[in-house]
């Protein structure tokens, strides 16, 4: 009878404390997850910087007058920039 | 481009002189691209990046926080303590998620960390509008853009009266 009991007793805890750690390690698994949504600085630059570049403004003799940035926000070569950089230049 | 590329002829598919914003196009493919974000979430405090250009120095990470948020003519400004210098004006500023919520449009001169930049969402309005191109220029030549150095904050404004 006794024994009966302590069996009893000890499947129930064996449960719980399965239970406890499934659910410890699924709320772990989760805040890691919201975690990765905020990158590290070296995560934010690696696959954008290839997506910057540079617009210059070329002179009648060839020389480059002034430079700005732009970036690719379309794979078909679509760019985001300034008015002022996509402005054509003044005689 | 990043990856040494060079092209010559640029198209203006859109462009907004009041929010200093434009969007123009290459002869190119499978471009590496940057996500644009939501710039309605963004919000004070907030960590913000830039990647740009200043003089012969290519791709420049900065790192920086959302400032605040001003008005100018019409649209809003973000402000954001990141030195936006000369050749800087058009680059990405990215959240934490590497999004581009704002595009950079000047700095005040003089002053470090203290940067301007015009929400994205501008931007996404022409993206998702259907109309033709409000002009297209620049076709097969070189001596196209012009592009001032960043302005401080005094000459956005009266660009915009």
């Amino acid at each position: 009878m006794f024994e009966r009991f302590i069996r009893h007793i000890l499947s129930r805890w064996v449960f719980f404390t399965l239970l406890v750690l499934i659910l410890a390690t699924g709320q772990s698994l989760c805040a890691e997850q919201n975690l990765r949504t905020t990158l590290m600085p070296a995560e934010v630059f690696k696959p954008a910087a290839p997506a910057v570049v540079s617009i210059d403004c070329i002179g009648q003799n060839n020389a480059k007058i002034s430079s700005a940035s732009g970036f690719i926000i379309a794979d078909n070569g679509t760019i985001a920039t300034t008015f002022t950089s996509s402005s054509p230049a003044r005689a | 481009m990043a990856n040494g590329d060079v092209y010559d002829s640029t198209w203006v598919v859109a462009s907004d002189k009041r929010r200093d914003l434009a969007i123009i196009r290459i002869k190119a493919a499978s471009l590496t691209v940057i996500p644009l974000g939501e710039s309605n979430d963004v919000e004070v405090g907030q960590t913000v990046y830039s990647i740009g250009n200043q003089k012969d120095f290519k791709t420049l990470l900065q790192k920086g926080l959302v400032s605040a948020f001003r008005e100018a003519n019409g649209s809003r400004l973000v402000q954001v303590s990141v030195s936006l210098n000369p050749g800087n004006s058009g680059c990405p500023i990215l959240d934490e998620k590497g999004q581009a919520v704002a595009v950079a449009v000047g700095g005040v001169q003089g002053a470090e960390s203290l940067g301007f930049a015009i929400p994205i969402n501008y931007l996404k309005g022409y993206l998702d509008s259907k109309e033709e191109p409000a002009f297209s220029i620049f076709a097969e030549s070189r001596k196209q853009t012009s592009v001032p150095p960043s302005r401080p904050i005094e000459t956005i404004a009266q660009a915009r009266r």
